[in-house]
């Protein structure tokens, strides 16, 4: 695992130089999200709030399903957070946040890995939550073995294609912006989105093939 | 926050039921326990660190120390040298206790050779001082005394003669040091301490009136006498005749010797 996520910053820039772009970020703007940004700069606290409750959830989500673990992707999502606002100050809005957003979760990620050198590979988050069976029609119980499934093959994934997908679908991000956060080129970040795609299409479809 | 997502090249990398069956699983959220406290962190955060009510003491007390600064360093370098025209004044403000003479002795004998190179100097500068302060017949004992009286009007005169009194004090200390003529030594001479640094001071700021009697030894004429005879032993002849000729016109009724 440590490995695997030294691997995701050795692409074309060394972790050093991503952190630095983490807080220094040079691409396009997202004014609403960069608005609330600079009136929380300014000791708005309701702007933060609401920022806040825009990317709560899905931060917590790609963290929760980088790590497996629970625990630990409580202590990043606080830490990315503590990051966010004390970096309020020196904050310019020369990017877009969501993009300044993930690259701080993302580095953090990697530091808590390199921290934790006994990081294991140990799952303690509920894949599915059991539908109830009192209600339980046929398409539920399909529906909920696709979930499984699905994150089940999520977790197999590779690191750095699990990364690449979670941006993608949880932060809604481009090549681009995905590339730049994890240090590759767009190129690369293609492959392995297109890799996690495939094989979650495949874990998707697997029961239709084999019925 | 899908825009982008959707317009991401061709479905290659994409796929919609990959993508659907994805966000069917999105219903885990953060704890709210942990909102609250990220909330709560960075609401403390946008606190100002100082309240506003003591937002103004730091800027005062940078202002105030700056202030203290110029005012000390301008009175420091642009402060006058006091104009303590009274040789007695400054003379005796390192008086030194009846019981310790040793102190003020030894300070005296270091004073006389600055005084002597002092004297010298000033004769120079002014040759024609005492020339000139004897040819006055008006600055008689009657004109001085009326100065006295009119002591807070700050006059030339007045400060010559309190130079002249100065100088006779340090010729009687260095006559003193000599032991020449201890027996001699005036009736007003400065008790056991002399400000020798003051005395050179006045010396240098303003030059050197010839010696004669002070206001003491002219209030009589038996007095004065003494002190003419004083100066003839310290072979100041010419001043002593001076003095003469003073005493003379001061008391036409006294018998001189």
């Amino acid at each position: 695992m440590v490995a695997n996520a030294r691997s995701l910053t050795i692409g074309t820039l060394p972790l050093s130089r991503a952190a630095q772009l983490a807080y220094a970020p040079s691409m396009d703007t997202a004014p609403e999200d960069s608005a609330l940004m600079l009136r929380y700069r300014d000791g708005d606290v309701a702007a933060f709030e609401a920022l806040y409750k825009r990317h709560n959830d899905a931060l917590y989500r790609y963290l929760l399903r980088l790590c497996h673990h629970r625990d630990s992707a409580e202590d990043i999502f606080q830490e990315v957070w503590g990051k966010i606002i004390k970096a309020r100050e020196s904050y310019r809005p020369t990017a877009k946040f969501t993009t300044f957003l993930y690259r701080v979760a993302h580095n953090c990620f990697i530091d808590h890995i390199r921290r934790n050198k006994r990081h294991t590979r140990t799952v303690d988050i509920e894949l599915d939550h059991q539908p109830d069976t009192a209600d339980c029609t046929e398409m539920q119980v399909e529906r909920s073995l696709a979930r499984r499934r699905l994150l089940q093959a999520l977790q197999d994934l590779p690191d750095e294609q699990r990364d690449v997908f979670l941006l993608h679908e949880e932060a809604g991000l481009g090549l681009d912006h995905i590339a730049s956060i994890t240090g590759t080129n767009r190129e690369t970040a293609k492959s392995r989105l297109r890799y996690a795609v495939k094989k979650l299409r495949t874990a998707i479809d697997e029961p239709a093939r084999t019925s | 926050m899908t825009d982008e997502r959707n317009t991401i090249d061709s479905g290659t990398e994409t796929d919609a039921g990959v993508s659907k069956a994805y966000r069917d699983t999105t219903d885990e959220r953060a704890p709210e326990s942990l909102n609250r406290a990220i909330l709560d962190q960075a609401a403390k955060a946008a606190r100002p660190r100082y309240s506003r009510l003591r937002s103004w003491t730091r800027p005062m007390a940078w202002a105030a120390t700056a202030m203290l600064s110029v005012a000390i360093v301008l009175q420091l370098t642009q402060a006058p040298i006091p104009e303590s025209s009274s040789f007695g004044d400054s003379a005796y403000e390192m008086e030194a206790p009846a019981d310790a003479p040793v102190g003020a002795t030894e300070e005296a004998t270091n004073a006389v050779p600055k005084i002597e190179a002092l004297r010298s100097t000033a004769k120079q500068v002014a040759p024609g001082a005492l020339s000139e302060a004897r040819q006055r017949p008006e600055q008689s004992k009657a004109t001085v005394a009326e100065q006295k009286q009119t002591a807070p009007e700050i006059d030339a005169s007045e400060f010559k003669a309190k130079d002249q009194d100065m100088l006779q004090r340090a010729d009687d200390m260095a006559r003193m040091q000599e032991g020449d003529n201890l027996e001699a030594a005036p009736v007003n001479a400065p008790p056991q301490s002399f400000s020798a640094d003051a005395a050179m001071m006045r010396l240098v700021s303003e030059p050197a009136a010839p010696p004669a009697c002070d206001e003491t030894a002219t209030a009589a004429a038996e007095s004065w006498l003494q002190c003419i005879a004083d100066m003839e032993a310290a072979g100041l002849g010419g001043a002593a005749r001076e003095e003469r000729k003073l005493l003379a016109a001061a008391y036409p009724d006294f018998d001189t010797p």
